[in-house]
């Protein structure tokens, strides 16, 4: 029995592709929620410092959000190697 | 679906640079073009500038009192002398963002090289200004709080403080290009609708917000470079 190492390459490249983009997004998605979540409570606590506080619950998604964009880079790497 | 940067569509044609493949001659040539619309357009707004600002002025006078505020809220007044290397960054980051959602042209950010000198250009900046304010005294953060554990904190301190420019590049890099990549994804599936609903959505949040984002850490970085452990 012949066995492609080729094959196996694949296999694990699109295993690790979806793995990497799925428990990447896991970590992001809390840390959003968090971030959310007391932004609105701080909202209903003091409606005034909306202006402030939006700023920078804004920063905290897009640095939250850059951890998924890394596994999504990975596993976009990955991708590439199905096939091949 | 693998990425081929070679087969990118592009309106310029790829110069034969030395030392260079022919997408990064492309990206050459696109930072050029975002250098030119930025000179364009500042001198048209110097040439027109006006008592009461109308239009294109007030655009960029609210950018430069909106970046201002927070260099005086983050470092203080001192920080003012700064805001040319902060405020640079922005627009070119600006700019180049904007520049890549045109079809045909390619953000000179999604590339890792662009991004990665930025980076050290704000690295090396604020370790000299933290060596020539504070001296030898600079270095002893490195130390981390606490003297016992020095010998232990200074590894992962130094570690730390590498760990900055890389996070700083890749970050703008990783949103940048992986905007390009779903784009590209979504239109392969849809011809219109989604696409156009995610470029928007890239336009308005992601593209001011990386910029921004690179911006509050260069002034978060200096800040931290050139005040003293006694005013916190």
């Amino acid at each position: 029995m012949n066995f492609d190492p080729k094959i196996l390459i694949s296999a694990a490249s699109a295993l690790g592709a979806g793995l990497a983009i799925g428990l990447g997004a896991i970590g992001s998605g809390i840390g959003i929620g968090i971030a959310a979540s007391k932004y609105i409570e701080s909202i209903a606590r003091q409606p005034e410092s909306q202006s402030k506080t939006q700023t920078w619950f804004l920063v905290a998604y897009a640095l939250c959000e850059t951890q998924t964009l890394f596994a999504m880079l990975i596993a976009l790497m990955l991708f590439g190697k199905i096939g091949g | 679906m693998a990425h081929s940067p070679e087969q990118e569509f592009s309106v310029l044609p790829a110069l034969h640079l030395p030392g260079l493949t022919e997408h990064q001659a492309l990206i050459v040539e696109f930072t050029w073009l975002t250098m030119a619309v930025i000179i364009v357009a500042l001198i048209g707004a110097i040439i027109t500038l006006k008592k009461v600002p109308g239009g294109f002025q007030n655009i960029v006078e609210l950018l430069t009192s909106f970046i201002e505020n927070y260099i005086v809220d983050i470092i203080g007044k001192k920080g003012l002398s700064y805001f040319p290397l902060v405020m640079t960054a922005f627009t070119f980051i600006l700019t180049a963002n904007y520049i890549g959602l045109i079809p045909g042209f390619l953000s000179p950010t999604a590339s890792l090289n662009t991004t990665a000198a930025w980076a050290l250009v704000v690295f090396v900046f604020y370790q000299y200004l933290g060596v020539s304010q504070k001296g030898l005294k600079y270095f002893k953060h490195f130390l981390g709080p606490v003297p016992a554990m020095a010998p232990f904190m200074v590894f992962i301190e130094i570690i730390g403080e590498f760990a900055r420019p890389f996070s700083l590049s890749v970050r703008l890099f990783a949103n940048i290009f992986c905007g390009e990549v779903i784009i590209k994804l979504l239109f392969g599936i849809f011809a219109i609708g989604l696409p156009v609903i995610w470029m928007f959505w890239d336009s308005l949040i992601t593209i001011p917000l990386q910029a921004f984002i690179f911006s509050l850490l260069t002034m978060v970085y200096v800040g931290g470079a050139i005040t003293t452990e006694e005013q916190h």
